[in-house]
């Protein structure tokens, strides 16, 4: 009886529960907590306010919802879905260095001789998101989520006004605002508040306001901020419809919101096609590193518009898209544990996205407005906004904003321009960041 | 110190592990702090040196008008980029425009839709607004000829001039409609 009982409490006592509630052995409280079980508990809390967020709010819910899975996942104590492939040395011992001598082997496994000693080289293989992390890690899953974006984006709207071009450039000011913000920081002289060049340039790209853009640049220039800053850019993108509408009021005058803008030309099928081909061979000339993702980008639009690969175009906007959004949310949200998420530095990064976000939307209205006085008031600034990427909300938003000081405006088709120019000018300005700091 | 350090560094006996390699072009003339990088030996996990780092000094100027730089070269190329764009398309467009218009000034078009006004006799019992001429009225049969499946008739009946702004309820109509988008 009593070896069944103390086989039960053994269970117990390495089951994940007892984990859970304790702390870490070094460093001051923070660091205990961070470092212990007790770290993991508030994470599992977070993940599932976010699980609530995504279910019952619908914020950004595809992405959101794998996200915080993925955190719930990995916080879990001993479950180890992240732990990384790894070879540990057993050393032989006398009996089996005699066998090796002999030329007899015990264990399949290869030996390795190491200052006169010998080891069993003992390969461990990784936890099932640590795999599918290497698609985040090297680079591979943005670039293919743009593949399938391509394929779903009209670019008709840009290609009719290409001055839409302009917004989609000025709308990415945030991210420079908040680079030069995130490095000020580092002057107080608080350790908590000094980020790297390589980290205020992954929080800057949060302005950009394209998901997979931000994950890209972050997994190259600072991977240990990439949970942070995926978490605060899906969700900006989901409380798009709130941060913007004060910006673009506050910058505009009433006259300004109300402008009617003219009917959209037709776009012929032939400017379609050659859309994709120009733009490619433009940016990618022009900035090399930006080559995967608007490259990708591109080749789905091609896929899209040239109307003789309907069953690639459907895949990649349809099947392909939604198996790369699943191991990019759960992955990115497993880079969440709480040793690297629990610091004050992550309530640090989601205001600076904040603070990009907003700047990106004013640079857009400021640009729009500049437009309206040189063309005349034939442009409405309210489009100017749509140019941080966030497709289609930004343009929604726009249409909403526009809408409510005449209601028979609509400036929908208008916003798509910069709104779709957006996600072109962002990942140029990916591209830039990571030729300067890569 | 400072030439000394700069020596040992092209040297290969110091190395750079706190910056990355740009920021030693300051060297010269910046405040520097000494920072001391111990080396291992892999296998043994033993230390087998000790290098002294020479490493910039955070100093505000510096991060600043460094970051200033980062900025203007990033709005520059962004905007030069898109510029570019903005420029090729818009020439692509003027091209795709008088294409469009060389299309449509075409004399067998013109041909054809005067085939079709031939077609469409105007019917006087047409029901018509004050102010639309007969030739509105015409060219509205004929397009409507042109565009009738072949051997079928149609008869218009009355023509009215469209009002040019959306009535209040049907706008607040649209606009409940594309709400969701």
């Amino acid at each position: 009886m009593d070896a069944i009982l103390k086989a039960i409490v053994d269970i117990w006592n390495e089951s994940g529960y007892v984990k859970l509630f304790t702390l870490g052995t070094e460093g001051n409280l923070l660091e205990r907590i961070v470092t212990g079980g007790v770290g993991n508990l508030i994470m599992i809390a977070i993940s599932c306010f976010l699980i609530y967020l995504a279910i019952k709010k619908e914020f950004e819910p595809l992405l959101l919802l794998p996200i915080a899975f993925g955190m719930l996942l990995v916080n879990l104590p001993l479950g180890d879905v992240m732990r990384s492939q790894f070879n540990t040395l057993i050393p032989l011992t006398q009996e089996e260095l005699a066998h090796l001598q002999q030329g007899i082997l015990d264990q399949s496994y290869p030996v390795f001789e190491m200052n006169g000693r010998y080891y069993w080289q003992h390969f461990e293989t990784g936890g099932l998101l640590w795999y599918l992390y290497q698609g985040v890690k090297f680079g591979i899953y943005p670039p293919l989520i743009f593949l399938g974006i391509g394929a779903m984006t009209d670019f008709g709207p840009l290609i009719a006004n290409p001055k839409s071009f302009l917004l989609g450039a000025a709308a990415q000011l945030g991210i420079f605002a908040t680079y030069f913000g995130a490095l000020a920081l580092g002057l107080t002289g608080n350790p908590s508040l000094t980020f790297t060049e390589q980290q205020a340039a992954s929080i800057g790209i949060i302005g950009g306001a394209d998901g997979p853009t931000a994950i890209w640049l972050t997994s190259k220039l600072a991977p240990e901020l990439l949970g942070p800053i995926a978490v605060a850019a899906y969700s900006y993108m989901a409380l798009v419809p709130i941060i913007q509408p004060p910006i673009m009021r506050l910058f505009t005058t009433k006259k300004e919101r109300s402008v009617v803008m003219e009917q959209l030309r037709p776009v012929s099928k032939t400017e379609k096609i050659m859309f994709p081909i120009f733009v490619t061979i433009i940016v990618v000339l022009l900035l090399p590193s930006a080559a995967p993702l608007v490259g990708m980008l591109m080749l789905g639009n091609l896929f899209r518009e040239s109307g003789v690969v309907d069953r690639i175009s459907k895949t990649a906007q349809n099947e392909l898209m939604n198996i790369i959004t699943i191991f990019i949310g759960i992955t990115v949200g497993a880079t969440a544990n709480a040793a690297t998420f629990l610091q004050p530095r992550t309530l640090l990064i989601i205001v600076l996205g904040l603070a990009a976000f907003s700047f990106g939307t004013a640079g857009g209205v400021l640009f729009g407005k500049l437009m309206y006085y040189f063309t005349g008031g034939k442009v409405n600034p309210l489009i100017g906004s749509a140019g941080v990427s966030a497709v289609p909300m930004a343009a929604r938003v726009s249409q909403k904003v526009g809408q409510q000081e005449n209601p028979s405006n609509f400036l929908l088709m208008h916003a798509m321009g910069p709104n779709v120019a957006g996600v072109i000018g962002s990942a140029v300005a990916a591209g830039v960041l990571l030729t300067l700091f890569g | 110190l400072y030439e000394r350090l700069k020596l040992l560094l092209k040297q290969g006996i110091i190395y750079d592990n706190a910056y990355n390699g740009r920021r030693w072009s300051f060297l010269c003339s910046l405040p520097l702090e000494l920072k001391l990088i111990k080396s291992w030996d892999d296998k043994t996990m033993e230390i087998t040196g000790i290098a002294a780092v020479a490493a910039e000094k955070l100093n505000a100027s510096v991060v600043l008008s460094d970051a200033a730089l980062v900025i203007a070269i990033g709005v520059i190329v962004v905007f030069m980029a898109l510029i570019i764009l903005t420029a090729i398309f818009w020439v692509f467009g003027k091209v795709a425009h008088r294409n469009s218009e060389a299309a449509s000034s075409n004399t067998n078009d013109v041909q054809e839709v005067k085939q079709y006004a031939a077609q469409a006799a105007i019917p006087s019992a047409v029901k018509k607004q004050e102010g639309l001429s007969d030739e509105v009225v015409a060219v509205i049969a004929a397009t409507v000829a042109a565009m009738a499946p072949e051997g079928k008739k149609y008869a218009i009946r009355s023509v009215r001039r469209a009002r040019s702004e959306r009535p209040v309820w049907a706008a607040a109509g649209v606009a409940e409609n594309t709400r969701p988008f």
